[in-house]
């Protein structure tokens, strides 16, 4: 079974190899001049307002966990997927009412003003 | 080879699950994480689970982390240190941890053992492909298939409403939240949601410039 994965190993091996060999060159071989604004976050424009403490809306949140949950859909819709022609109604019936309950739950996150940025 | 693989993956496991609870920064806490799952996927893979390898690092280690990344975001990352306070909550974790702790030992003494010296489930062809698992989807795990669609439900109206509750409580709509959302199937399918910004873009009949609702939708605090 590891056979078939072979070349997917070799490719990620390789690609350590090489990051790492040139990361490590870089750090072992490279010139070290440091100046203050090197080490600045920014290098022009504005100065950063940011401050370490500070915190992100709570817009973020509700994005990534609305993304998480049709990420989730999409997950479940492959395999139906594959199985459609073998299924045939009986499998887009139970995948109809499958969406249809997201569709409830995109129609609600929609209208409570949630996709919209704030 | 296989053997490799699966003490690399392993020591990457353990590693990863250990980086989490010792690093003081979230931020790389959540990183640990996403190396713990990463290796969790190839340990999935080598137990021939393809789909479930592929939903592990497409939705985990791609979206949950980025969930975390934000839940971390939000509460504050390097001033407020996530460290115990106080000996009450010592106790409980080291309470807790001994319990996890029993119920492993009786997991790995009770089954784990006794597989050591067999060779496994048989493996039959095309098991954890995605066709294999559409199939006991429509089948054998029809129902929770259904259920599943149910509970992503509630979560997307869950997220919501905390969301809701979280970003401004002079909401002039707050009070109606705690229960249950204010807001009906028909008024939903009629288009009048009486909140935010959605009667707003309705148009609720005031003649205002698009900087003046800008405003006004600011100040209100939003959904």
């Amino acid at each position: 079974m590891l056979r078939s994965y072979l070349p997917a190993i070799v490719f990620i091996a390789l690609g350590a190899v090489v990051g790492g060999t040139f990361g490590v060159l870089n750090a072992v071989l490279g010139p070290r001049r440091v100046i203050k604004h090197k080490t600045d976050p920014y290098e022009c424009g504005l100065p950063s307002e940011v401050k370490r403490g500070f915190r992100f809306g709570i817009s973020f949140y509700l994005m990534a966990m609305l993304f998480i949950l049709f990420d989730i859909e999409v997950i479940f819709l492959y395999p139906i997927a594959v199985q459609l022609k073998a299924f045939g109604g009986f499998a887009l019936g139970e995948l109809i009412v499958f969406i249809a309950l997201l569709t409830v739950a995109l129609i609600y996150v929609w209208r409570r003003g949630a996709l919209e940025w704030k | 080879m296989s053997s490799v693989v699966f003490f690399v993956a392993a020591i990457g496991v353990l590693a990863g699950a250990i980086g989490v609870v010792v690093l003081a920064n979230p931020f790389y806490s959540v990183l640990a994480l996403v190396a713990h799952l990463i290796s969790l996927a190839a340990l999935f893979l080598l137990l021939r689970a393809e789909f479930v390898a592929a939903a592990q690092v497409v939705v985990y280690a791609g979206a949950v982390m980025v969930l975390y990344v934000f839940v971390v975001a939000y509460v504050g990352g390097q001033d407020q240190p996530v460290r115990s306070s106080g000996p009450g909550l010592r106790l409980i974790a080291a309470l807790f941890g001994a319990a996890l702790l029993c119920e492993l030992w009786i997991a790995v003494i009770g089954s784990s053992l006794k597989s050591l010296t067999e060779h496994g489930a048989p493996y039959t062809p095309g098991f954890g492909s995605p066709s294999q698992i559409g199939q006991l989807l429509l089948t054998r795990f029809l129902e929770p298939f259904e259920v599943a669609s149910f509970l992503l439900l509630v979560a997307a109206v869950g997220a919501v409403i905390l969301a809701r509750r979280r970003r401004g409580l002079g909401d002039e709509d707050e009070e109606r939240l705690p229960g249950f959302p204010a807001i009906s199937v028909a008024e939903v399918l009629s288009g009048r949601v009486p909140t935010g910004s959605m009667a707003e873009a309705a148009g609720l009949g005031y003649e205002v410039g698009e900087s003046a609702a800008g405003t006004r939708r600011q100040a209100r605090g939003g959904w």
